[in-house]
């Protein structure tokens, strides 16, 4: 226990290099997402085609290996990134696949004839895309969406492999000092637990609020 | 031209280099594009790319601070060029992320413990080496071997990192072994400790640091390879930086920075430094005294 | 830049002596964690509440836990314990423990999304409540619960790419060994990210035809 409350400064600034990450990760995830969403439900084939190809890689392809493309092979090709914004932006556009796939899931989810009716009474597209579509599509992609900021959260541990110092690095830089990983992987493992559970949680509260108002 | 830069980068051999040198330098000054050398001192601050977890040279203390013997040592070639040891910055990496990062200009100059090789002089300038290093292994007591030749055994595990170098040994000296392979040399150790390996093979200071605070373990007599060197490493074709840092390295090891390098030196290692002449024996112990003098080339620091 | 794939043939012969450590991992950690979250969901449906509870309890834990961790925390852990796991032990387990718990999620909303009213049908045409779940309920469910479980394979797929780290030489290991030697660092993630594609394309294709397969029925 002593290793712990040794380790606990050193962990705590993982743990916020992470939330950076994380956060960073899934506003980035979430703006793209939109996008590619918006692209392959409105976009013309050839933008269609493009973004499936897209997700085609991204569901394919591990993200360390897009991490380590990133981290080894951009530099040779002269493309320069901080490792740092490298990272967020590698597991924001790995992400935002998934994201994509949440939002289309939700705005497709919203019955045709809904549309049919807006237009009977008289309103125009865009305001039927705001006040029908996605008032109801935000809510079916409530749920979803926290899922998949879990998946962020949880992928963001793999930037310890290219060498930031997030909660995983700081936790196997202690272990080969301390030599107690049970504590210490312990420990990191908590800090994952404790933002995906509270995440989760959130999504739970946000799926009995979408039934309730049913 | 640009064959002249390229064998002075190969450091093909140190009396035609230094021919070619003394010329080249001043044509590349005179012609050459900017040299990263003028960036950092334009910028004022030396980015280098490192390790932290390779105890002594570059590792995380118990404070989370950078430190160790690289660490100390970028830090006063720092303050060397730019007059405050405080104007560097560390880009961390791990075993293979060492190339890339200064290949792609995103660190300056990398110290990590990293030893020349010629087929690594393909892809990165190295300077001459400012330490010399070996290769031992560190093994378990518990496994009761004291000879290469026991712990050449199926039944034993050696830790590997993700370079072929270490593949090429381990397949010379111990072929039997099985091999389990990781990215940082804090894997290696924590391999070791744990039962996952019997043993590890690593630069010989890194096996002395790492027997001495650890009852546990042994560092086998035996190495497996003879004298090599550590050195800077940095991106190939840029003459006047290489140049800079070559003679920076020169002057810590047996020039005028002599005193300062040895009190580096013995910080972490305990002992003098190896007199570099051998008819300056008696040099090493006095660490104030100058090395003999010596025609060194100029620092192109400023045109 | 001039692109030249002939690289492709250099590249890829090296890579895939790592192909048999992928292919072993993932086929092992899929077949295991489908085998594993039945238990899983067998205590999550409990009627025992300190049963579903501990279940529950499992399940948040290791979805809820980067795989990552979950290898150092297996592989390290374990030589400290006395036992040291080899590294694709290691990694077997912890993916078998989080893709177990997926699938066990994954059962249950299968099962959840067979109506109720077709047990009760069962039921009531004399069958007992088990034999009407085993006869009605759990064949619909199985149908209903392939194509999750195939996104859960791709996923399973991609994170053998993690157990690089505690030591298991598959391919993307080797993919960092050659970055180290050779300068064609982005032909050889190239030539990674293919190996990939081609395997996760394969695997989907496969569960598409058997969940084409058992519609038909």
């Amino acid at each position: 226990m002593d290793v712990l409350f040794q380790a606990l400064p050193q962990l705590a600034k993982g743990t916020v290099t992470t939330l950076y990450l994380a956060a960073a990760s899934v506003v980035l995830s979430t703006v793209l997402g939109l996008v590619l969403a918006i692209l392959q439900l409105y976009g013309g084939i050839i933008l269609r085609a493009l973004v499936e190809i897209y997700l085609y890689i991204v569901r394919g392809v591990p993200l360390l290996v897009m991490l380590f493309t990133m981290y080894y092979a951009l530099p040779y090709a002269n493309i320069r990134i901080e490792p740092n914004s490298g990272g967020i932006v590698v597991i924001g556009a790995y992400f935002a696949a998934f994201m994509a796939e949440v939002f289309r899931g939700a705005v497709l989810s919203v019955p045709r004839g809904q549309w049919e009716a807006a237009r009977a009474v008289g309103l125009r597209t865009p305001r039927i895309l705001l006040d029908v579509v996605l008032a109801q599509a935000t809510r079916v992609a409530g749920p979803p969406y926290i899922n998949t900021c879990i998946m962020v959260v949880k992928g963001t541990s793999l930037v310890s492999i290219i060498g930031l110092m997030d909660v995983t690095y700081v936790g196997k830089q202690i272990v080969e000092r301390t030599l107690a990983p049970f504590e210490i992987f312990g420990a990191v493992a908590l800090v994952y637990f404790t933002l995906c559970f509270a995440l989760s949680r959130l999504g739970r509260y946000l799926e009995s609020r979408v039934n309730y108002a049913y | 031209m640009n064959a002249l830069l390229r064998m002075g980068r190969r450091a093909a051999s140190a009396m035609l280099f230094a021919a070619i040198g003394i010329t080249a330098s001043g044509i590349a000054t005179a012609q050459a594009p900017a040299s990263r050398l003028d960036e950092i001192v334009k910028r004022d601050k030396l980015i280098v790319a490192t390790f932290n977890s390779a105890p002594p040279f570059c590792y995380t203390d118990e404070k989370g601070e950078l430190v160790g013997f690289d660490i100390d040592v970028a830090r006063f070639i720092a303050k060397s060029l730019l007059g405050d040891e405080g104007k560097i910055e560390f880009v961390i990496v791990n075993s293979e992320g060492r190339w890339p990062a200064v290949n792609s200009g995103r660190a300056d100059i990398g110290l990590a413990t990293t030893t020349v090789y010629p087929d690594r002089a393909l892809r990165v300038a190295f300077t001459r080496p400012y330490i010399d290093s070996s290769v031992s292994i560190l093994v378990r007591k518990d496994a009761k071997v004291t000879t290469l030749k026991e712990l050449n055994n199926a039944k034993f595990t050696l830790a590997n990192l993700t370079n072929p170098q270490m593949v090429d040994r381990q397949k010379r000296f111990l072929p039997n072994m099985k091999v389990v392979t990781f990215d940082t040399i804090a894997s290696l150790f924590t391999a070791v400790k744990s039962g996952q390996a019997t043993a590890l093979q690593i630069d010989t200071p890194v096996v002395n640091w790492y027997a001495l605070n650890n009852q546990d373990l042994m560092a086998l007599p035996e190495t497996l390879a003879n004298i090599q060197g550590n050195a800077i490493f940095m991106k190939p074709g840029d003459f006047t930086l290489w140049l800079w840092m070559d003679t920076m390295v020169n002057e810590m090891t047996s020039g005028s920075r002599y005193s300062q390098y040895s009190d580096i030196y013995k910080k972490w290692f305990g002992t003098n430094p190896p007199p570099q002449r051998f008819y300056a024996a008696g040099a090493a112990a006095a660490t104030s005294a100058p090395a003999p003098a010596r025609a060194a080339p100029a620092a192109p620091k400023k045109k | 830049m001039a692109v030249d794939f002939t690289f492709l043939t250099r590249v890829a012969p090296a890579l895939a002596e790592g192909l048999t450590n992928t292919l072993t991992l993932a086929a092992a950690a899929i077949v295991l964690a489908a085998a594993w979250g039945v238990p899983v969901v067998m205590a999550l449906l409990s009627r025992y509440r300190t049963v579903s509870g501990l279940a529950q309890a499992y399940v948040e834990v290791v979805r809820n836990t980067p795989i990552l961790v979950l290898m150092f925390f297996i592989f390290f852990g374990s030589g400290f314990a006395g036992y040291p796991l080899s590294g694709f032990v290691a990694g077997l387990i912890a993916l078998v423990l989080q893709n177990g718990a997926y699938a066990a999620e994954i059962y249950r909303g299968g099962i959840r999304a067979v109506s109720q009213r077709m047990p009760e049908a069962g039921m009531a045409l004399g069958l007992t409540p088990r034999r009407s779940f085993g006869l009605i309920v759990l064949p619909i469910a199985l149908r209903n619960v392939i194509p999750p479980l195939s996104n859960q394979g791709v996923m399973v797929i991609k994170d053998t790419s993690i157990a690089a780290t505690i030591s298991v030489a598959e391919i993307t290991f080797k993919a960092r060994l050659l970055a180290d030697s050779t300068a064609a660092v982005f032909e050889i993630f190239f030539t990674l990210a293919l190996f990939y594609l081609a395997i996760t394309a394969i695997f989907s294709g496969a569960m598409r035809l058997l969940e084409w397969r058992v519609r038909i029925a």
